[in-house]
Formats: C-alpha cells, structure tokens, sequence
C-alpha cells in the first residue's frame, strides 16, 4: 500500500511539474529558514553538553544586599570554595577558578598580545588563560591528550594548553616543559595538553594555570572582603535538597565572616545547563560569555514560521485548487474499496514525502548557508545537523509537523468527494474553498506586506540615528586603545611621540572616545548627606586638555580646562547643559557635586552632545573630568587629505616607541557606526525575509492564476471568439487578485503601524513613520502580484481561440 | 441475490421533487446476465449505482446476498462492495498514474490481501486477459480496448460474485465491442453474475434477460 502511495505521490509530482516546484520551493524555502532557527536553537541548547556529570554541576552565585546597594553575581570570594570543600559533605568535588583577564603572553621569544573582553554582549572569546585547581578537571569533562591527569595542576606556576592554542603557539614543537609568561608576573610551565574544547561551552579558554600559582602574585587570595573573586562550581550527590546546601553554604559563610556580615549575603546554586540562557536581564555581574538570548531566539523563530506558514498556505491552495485532477483518481478508489481514511492517509502521506524533499533541500540549504555566515560570525552558532540529536529530532518533528498542516485540509477536501458523481464528470462536491483560497492569499499578503513595512521603517530608524547630529566632530579620528596596567602611561607615551613626530591636527587621551560603546557612569551627590535623594549619576569622559578642542565642543559658560595639565586636578569638571538642567542650579560655575572620596568643583559648561550611542539610551548628562591615569585611548585627528600616509606615519612612530607590539587601531567614524551593528543586520534579515515572503506569496499567485487560466481556456477562446481583447482576459484573470491585495494592504498596515511603533519606542530619538512606507510597500506587492499573474494571464489570452476551442 | 423492493430514487430542488426512480420491484439471481436498456434519462445508471452502492435510495428495500443495505453504514456498506461486487464503467476510469499493474493490484490492496497474494494474482490475470506484455505500461499509452480490457480485468481480480457494467463498450468500436462482450458472457458462463447496462440491442443479445426502463419505471 504504501509503495502505491509513494509512487502515485511521484508520479503525480513529475507530472505536474510547476505546481510540484511551487510547492516543493516554497516549503524548501519556509523549512530551510525554520532549519536554520532550529540550527541555531540546537546549537545554543546543546552548551555544556559534553560535560558527564552536567545534571549535578552547579554554580555558587551570590546575592548582596545593603542599604542602598543590590548586588548579584557569579563570582564569590576567594576563601569561600576552600571553606566548603573541607565542610560541606553533600559535595563530591568542587572547582575554583578565575579567568585572567588583560593578557599579555610572552612565549620564548616572541610576544602575543591577547586581549580579554569582560562578558560583553557575548560574542567574543577572548577569555583565554584560566586558573583553576585539580579538581577542576575531575568535575567538568576535559580530557588531556598528554600530561598527567593526576598530577595537572598541583603544582604553583605549571599550566595545562589546549590542543588548538598548542597548535597556534608552538606550530607543531612539544609544548611541554615549555615556559610561558602571564603579564610579566607569572611565569609557567606547561605540564600538559588539553584535548580540543568543544566550542559549546563558556568554559573555553587556551590556557589553564594552577590555582596554587596566585598565592606569589594574589594577595587577597584569603580576603573574605573581596567578593568579586573566583567562580565556584560544585559537583553534588544525587539527590540533594539544594535549599539545604545553600542554608550550609551560608552558615559556613557565617563561620567566617560573623552574622552581621553574613547577613547581607546569600548563596544560591545554579545547575550548569542553566546558567548560559540565564544571563540577560538578570543583572548578574561577572558571567562567563557568551551567553544565550532565549528571547532573541523566539523572535526570529516566530519570523521564520510565519515564512514557514506562507509556503503552506501555498499549498493547501494549489492542492484544493488543482483537485479536479484528482477527483476521478478518488472516485475510482472509492468505488474499488478505499475508506475515507484510506485516502486521508493516502494524501496526508503525499503531502509528507513533498515535505521530506523540501527537507532535504531546506537542509541542503543549511549546509550553504552555514559555510557562508560562519566566516562572518565571532563564534560557532549553528548545529551540525549529523552530529546534534537535539537537531534530527526537531527536523523529523518539523517534516511531519508541516507534512500534516500542509495536507490535512487538501486530505479531508478531496476524500470527501462522492465517487458516483466523481465517475460521471460533476465535482462531486459543494463549492466553498474558493473563501478559503482567497483567505489563504489574503493571509500571505498581510504577512508579505507586513514584513516589507516592517523593514522599511527599521531602516528609516537606524539610519536616522546613525546619521543624526553628535554635537561633537567625528571624521577622520583615529583612535588607538590600550590595555594592562600600564595602559594610561604607554597612551601618554605615544601622545608625546605624536605631537612631536607627526604632523597631525591635534591628539587627545580619553578614558573612551564619545559615541563609542563605554560604560563609565559616576555617582555623584547633590549635598553632603549623601542619601539616595541627592544621587545623580552621570556619564564620565576622562581628558585631558585637548579634548574639548579636539571634538570641537562648545564651552557656553565659565571656562575651558587649562591648557597647561597639571594646574586642573581631579577636582574640576565640566558638565553639559542637561547636567545643569537636571541639577536644577541657576548659576553653574563653581557648584560642588560630592562624593564619598571628595568634592569636585563645576568650572564649565558645554553645549549637549551626544556621548553614548543613541540606539536604547540618551544620556546627554556628561561630566568631564581630567584625570591622566584612567586616559587609556588615544584619539588622532588627522588632516583630511591622505589618511592612508597619516596612518602609515603614526605607525611608524608606534613601531619606534613598542617595538615588537602590535599596532591596532580604528577610526571613530567606524567605531559609532559599529554601534548599529546589530540593527544593520536585523535590517538585513528582515529584508531577506521580506523578500523570500514576498517571493513565497507570489508563487503562489503564479499557480493559481496559471491554474485559473487552465481551467478557463474554453471560456477564454469563446470570450476571444466573441470579440473579447487581451487586456479585457487578462484584467479578467487578474482582478480578483487586485481586490485581494488590496484588502491585505488594509489589514497588514494597521499591524505593521503599532508593531513598529513599540518597536521604535526602544530609541530615544525616533524617525517618524510616513504613509509614504505603506503605500509603497503596498504598490510593491501589488506590482509583483499583478507582474507574476500578468505573465500568466497574457500568456493565456494571446492564445489562439481555435486551439483551445477545436479539442472539444 | 438481489432483491429491491419499492425502490424509488428522486432529487429534491427547492419545492419540487424530480423521480429518477419509481418502485422499482427487481430480483436477479446468480449467475444471470441481465441487462438494463432504456433511452437516455432513463434513470438506468442511477438504478445501477443503487444496486452497486455507489448512490442512495429515497425510498424502499434493498437487500444484497440477505443483508439489508440501506440498513448498513457507510463503512460496512464499502465492505460489502468491495467484498462481492466489481465494476466497469464507459470511460474505463483507470488511474493514470498507476500502470497496468498497479491498477490490478488497487483494488487487492483495499481488500487488505498480502503483498505475496497479490503478485500472484495479478499475475493470474494479466495472464488470463492476455496483457502481460503490457503491465508496465500507463492507461494513456494502450488503446479504448486495451484499457477496457484491464479495466475489466481489475473488476473481476477479487474475483467478485456480481459485476456491474456500464455501458462497457460505449467508447469502443465495434470489433472492440465484440471482444469485450465475448469476455462478459465468458465470464458469466464461468458462473459470475453480470448487470449491465447498454443501449445496444446486440449486446443485449449476449444476456439472459432483458429489463427496459422508461421515465424511471420499469416497462413491462
């Protein structure tokens, strides 16, 4: 039975060829979008799989809460991971470690300048050096190909390297017995090599030094103060109450620390698998990154399925349209004894095999898609389909899923029909798709219509913001970063060399330069009570003298920072219009602000500009503040001609001051532009779902007006013969579809209205949304339809009536 | 075999009511080879699709082998057709997407007959009509004949105890025609029984009795 399925399915496929392609393209198209959501939902659910023991590895968080402060973090102190191991029974084993953060690698005798980025928008792996204790490798899944399992990381100053960074370092030499040097202060041995980490997990890094090195370098390594210190991992026994283990891991705490302390803290365990979907909006400090958007994740999903539903919709209508075809087929099985169920079954299971072909398209499509976006994605997103259960299981889930949604109604329509009246020629059933069908294209207009507004407007907006008025000058600034400890010193160094090396229009230094994604805010209080009614919190630009005229910012009261350094200290600053406005003080210049540490005094006020990226937040509340040792960028205005030679020049002086070190730069230009990234692409994604949408729907109207056509030829010869024109046919086939955009573009532009409108609420600044938008969205879906059922249409009114007239 | 009592068939348009069918009082016993003739309109193929189950009845009795069909569901009454009764249309109504084989073996698959049993009864009969050569072939590359030929072949492989023909040869040429009823009176000669249905005197001839409808009743 089921080989006579599957080859009438074929055969009526190869048969029909361009309603077949319809189908199988549009549901190759809606499956390989959703094959990519699925692709990326796989990936992200299959972090920290690969660890054994991941259903009873959990995270000691912490929880601070005092007066006028909460706090939440995933680093605790460093004491505390000691004091459970020795005290804590429910626990078989427990990890502590820390990441190292601004690396600075020397290996022999060359030197590897690694950047580490704290947790930021999760995208970068940067965090390459560990430390960690023995323990850490019998809890997490982290085999070594050579070394001592035993022995690794007991030892102060010994270090484990991965396969890959072995690779990368030491090109193929043994590294073991090797010596690398952490930031000029620890020096390590390597003792073994770490099988290659799966790239599904926060616990990626390159480097793992043994805990017991930080004694010699660390001295707050027994300091119940600092809790901001090392991550603790635990590995429990099966069945533990958790409430409990954090009732002991507080009074343990308690031991340590004294109740009134203890009092404002609270422990509470967060199982591994957990901990990557768990990140944003939880305001906790100190994550590993990356880290999974489930919400992110929903949207394109949703997207992705709309996409999904349009290609069925198609469908259904071609298979309801084009069931004269099958109606004799359905008689004459009634007649040899199929029940109703027979032949939903029978076409239920068509409509999956065209499903599994598209599967297999959408897969293929993956696989391309895939090699493309991996190059341009910071990390590893998307599941290999071979090698991820998670993934086999959803698209098996999906084929079935679409083959029954897409067939059911087609399947209950056709098997309804009377076999007697079947064989004598009637339908054999009461018309009432025709609704069904036009809801159907109404449906997929909305969708299409609605996408193309949606983009539209998305566009709009990020390119008003972008290109909105800073109030500072952003062209042709170089901006060069520097990291370490040593990072506001070696930034003065350069700004020295420059100034009197290169012919450039003036340096600064800065802490960040403006527009760009920094996240310095300051505390500050009215008066000297320092309650919260007094707090105001301000973004903080650290300077120095040439800032001001740099950026070309407008001083409107008082007076610039002196231009000899020294004179100004920490204690003046400058502060915008919108300080003084949120101050609610009518005379600016000399109003003292407090804080904990001191005073600082108001001696200018700037006109607003825009200091933070405008996408989600406007703070035009701006302190400047001269203080040399947080100046850790430079930023080089070049003249505008010849950027290229500036640039090159400004090198060379690089390479004479750090000889050996990597000159990294960018321009500020880029870096406020960089800002949009994420909606650029958003941009990007929606117009390609706009226009697969659009496509989808439109083939869909290539078959139906074909289909029409194919039924109406006789009509259409003796409308001919009768003396109807081309376009009188060809307005005839196409009008109802006229009509049926014109209703979408009624119900899809109030939807697109308020959608966009909340979505727009995140700016601060914001486009306004022009009738303009709709209308040509509306016209361009409307010229596509009429494009795609005109061809159709011409096609059969230029036909010669006597053909289709002669056959009867 | 059959028995229909009072049988009446009428379509209902708004108020008025259109007889197709009036008290039609039928026995016909096995192994006859009846024929129904009359002039277009008489109502001969909807009293056939009746006996065949295909279409209701407004009024009256119909038992089939004892059992009571208008008493049956539409399941069971399905069961009890594709169980003893096979049918051969004008139009032949093979399906085109099946080959000569397939659409043999459509109607075993429906009777729920194994995969091996199967084989080797369409075997059978391609051999016995003669069209081996041709299993592998679609309904639209043989000719009129041809497709008849299978189309009867597929009504008689279950081997039914009553087969209903529609005007078999109305498609077909003469010389066709003929091959077609030596076939049916072959067949009722080796004991199946045979209702057909025919405008044509001659084929008439080739059955044992003859019923003539007019205006929905049965003339005497």
């Amino acid at each position: 039975m089921l080989k006579n399925y599957i080859m009438v399915a074929l055969r009526m496929l190869a048969r029909h060829k361009i309603y077949s392609l319809i189908n199988i393209f549009g549901l190759a198209i809606g499956l390989a979008l959703c094959l990519i959501v699925i692709g990326h939902i796989s990936y992200e659910l299959s972090f920290e799989d690969f660890h054994q023991n991941k259903d009873r590895i959990y995270r000691v968080n912490l929880k601070y809460r005092a007066e006028d402060t909460e706090l939440y973090s995933s680093l605790v102190m460093s004491p505390l991971g000691p004091a459970l191991r020795e005290s804590l029974p429910e626990t078989q084993k427990i990890a502590v470690f820390r990441v190292i953060g601004n690396i600075d690698l020397s290996i022999g005798e060359g030197s590897f300048m690694e950047r580490y980025e704290a947790a930021r928008e999760g995208f970068k792996y940067d965090a390459n050096v560990f430390c960690a204790d023995p323990e850490y490798l019998e809890i997490f899944t982290l085999p070594l190909v050579a070394g001592d399992p035993k022995s690794a990381l007991r030892e102060p100053f010994t270090m484990l390297i991965t396969e890959p960074a072995a690779q990368k370092y030491f090109k193929g030499i043994n590294p073991i017995g090797r010596v690398v040097k952490i930031n000029d202060k620890l020096t390590c041995r390597i003792t073994g090599v770490l099988k290659e980490i799966p790239p599904n997990t926060q616990l990626n890094c390159e480097f793992i030094v043994s805990y017991s090195s930080l004694q010699h370098i660390d001295e707050n390594l027994a300091s119940w103060e600092k809790y901001d210190r090392d991550f603790v991992y635990m590995l429990l026994n099966e069945d533990v109450n958790l409430a409990e283990v954090e009732a002991k891991i507080s009074a343990i705490f308690q031991r340590h620390v004294g109740k009134e302390t203890a009092s404002k803290y609270e422990f509470e365990l967060q199982p591994l698998k957990d901990i990557y979907f768990s990140y944003y909006g939880s305001g906790r400090m100190g994550d590993l990154s990356p880290h999974g958007e489930a919400s992110m994740m929903i949207e394109i999903g949703v997207v992705a399925g709309f996409v999904l539903l349009l290609a069925i919709a198609n469908f259904i209508n071609l298979s309801t349209a084009r069931s004269s075809d099958r109606t004799r087929e359905v008689g004459v099985r009634k007649v040899f004894g199929a029940h109703k169920s027979h032949l939903i079954r029978q076409f239920i299971g068509e409509s999956i095999i065209i499903t599994f072909i598209s599967v297999i398209l959408g897969l293929l499509a993956y696989e391309i898609f895939k090699i493309i976006i991996e190059d341009l994605l910071p990390r590893q997103m998307f599941a290999d389909f071979y090698h991820n259960g998670i993934m086999v299981i959803l698209v098996i889930a999906l084929t079935i899923a679409v083959g029954v949604l897409a067939g059911f109604y087609p399947a209950l329509y056709l098997s309804r029909f009377r076999p007697i009246a079947v064989l004598q020629g009637k339908s054999g059933i009461k018309s009432s798709k025709s609704l069904l069908r036009k809801g159907l294209v109404v449906f997929q207009f909305t969708i299409a219509i609605g996408f193309i507004c949606s983009t539209t407007i998305i566009y709009r907006q990020i390119n008003y913001i972008a290109n909105m008025e800073l109030g500072f000058k952003r062209e042709n600034m170089l901006v060069i970063n520097f990291i370490g400890k040593k990072a506001a010193e070696n930034a003065a160094i350069l700004k020295n060399e420059i100034q009197k090396k290169n012919k450039v229009l003036s340096v600064t230094a800065t802490n960040d330069p403006p527009g760009s994604q920094g996240h310095t805010f300051y505390t500050y209080y009215k008066d000297q009570s320092f309650e919260d009614s007094s707090r105001v919190v301000f973004k903080k630009f650290c300077v120095d003298d040439n800032f001001i005229s740099t950026f070309g910012l407008d001083v409107i009261k008082g007076r610039s920072f002196s231009e000899y350094g020294s004179v100004d200290g920490k204690n003046t600053v400058m502060v915008t219009e919108a300080v003084v406005k949120d101050l609610k003080i009518t005379e600016p210049i000399g109003h003292k602000l407090y804080r904990k540490d001191g005073l600082v005094e108001i001696v200018g006020v700037l006109k607003d500009f825009h200091g933070t990226p405008l996408n989600y937040s406007y703070r035009p509340q701006i302190i400047l503040s001269p203080e040399p040792e947080e100046l850790t960028n430079l930023v080089v205005k070049l003249p505008p001609q010849d950027i290229s030679a500036s640039v090159t020049a400004i090198k060379e002086t690089w390479d004479s001051t750090f000889p050996g070190k990597t000159f990294d730069y960018a321009f500020l230009d880029d870096l406020i532009e960089s800002n949009y990234n994420d909606d650029r692409g958003s941009v990007k994604m929606f117009s390609v779902l706009s226009a697969l949408a659009i496509l989808i729907a439109c083939l869909g109207i290539f078959g139906l007006v074909s289909f029409t056509a194919e039924k109406k030829t006789k009509e259409i010869g003796i409308r001919k013969v009768l003396g109807a024109s081309v376009p009188n046919i060809v307005k005839m086939l196409s009008r109802e579809f006229v009509i049926l955009i014109a209703i979408s573009n009624i119900i899809a532009w109030p939807l697109a209205y308020s959608l966009m409108q909340s979505f727009l609420q995140w700016f601060p600044f914001r486009a306004s949304i022009g009738a303009g938008t709709f209308l040509l969205a509306g016209i361009m879906a409307l010229a596509l339809a009429l494009l795609t059922s005109g061809f159709q249409a011409v096609k059969a009114a230029v036909a010669n009536p006597v053909n289709s007239l002669r056959d009867e | 075999m059959i028995d229909l009592k009072n049988v009446s068939k009428c379509y209902s348009s708004g108020k008025v009511n259109t007889y197709v069918l009036r008290k039609i009082n039928l026995e016909i016993n096995e192994g006859e080879f009846m024929t129904i003739m009359g002039p277009s309109g008489a109502g001969k193929s909807t009293l056939l699709n009746i006996i065949g189950m295909l279409d209701s009845m407004s009024e009256g009795e119909y038992h089939f082998l004892g059992e009571s069909v208008q008493k049956l569901n539409e399941r069971k009454r399905v069961d009890l057709y594709k169980q003893f009764i096979g049918f051969i249309f004008q139009s032949y109504h093979l399906i085109d997407e099946l080959t000569v084989y397939e659409n043999l073996e459509t109607p075993l698959i429906y009777k729920k007959i194994k995969s091996s049993q199967r084989k080797s009864m369409v075997c059978d009969t391609l051999d016995r009509f003669q069209i081996v050569g041709k299993k592998d072939l679609f309904p639209n590359q043989l000719s009129g004949g041809q497709q008849q030929l299978v189309g009867i072949a597929r009504a008689i492989i279950a081997e039914p105890k009553l087969l209903l023909a529609d005007e078999p040869t109305g498609n077909l040429h003469s010389e066709q025609g003929k091959e077609i009823m030596d076939l049916l009176k072959k067949l009722n000669d080796e004991g199946t029984t045979i209702l057909q249905v025919t405008h044509s005197e001659k084929n008439a001839a080739y059955g044992s009795r003859i019923i003539k409808l007019l205006d929905g009743w049965i003339e005497d």
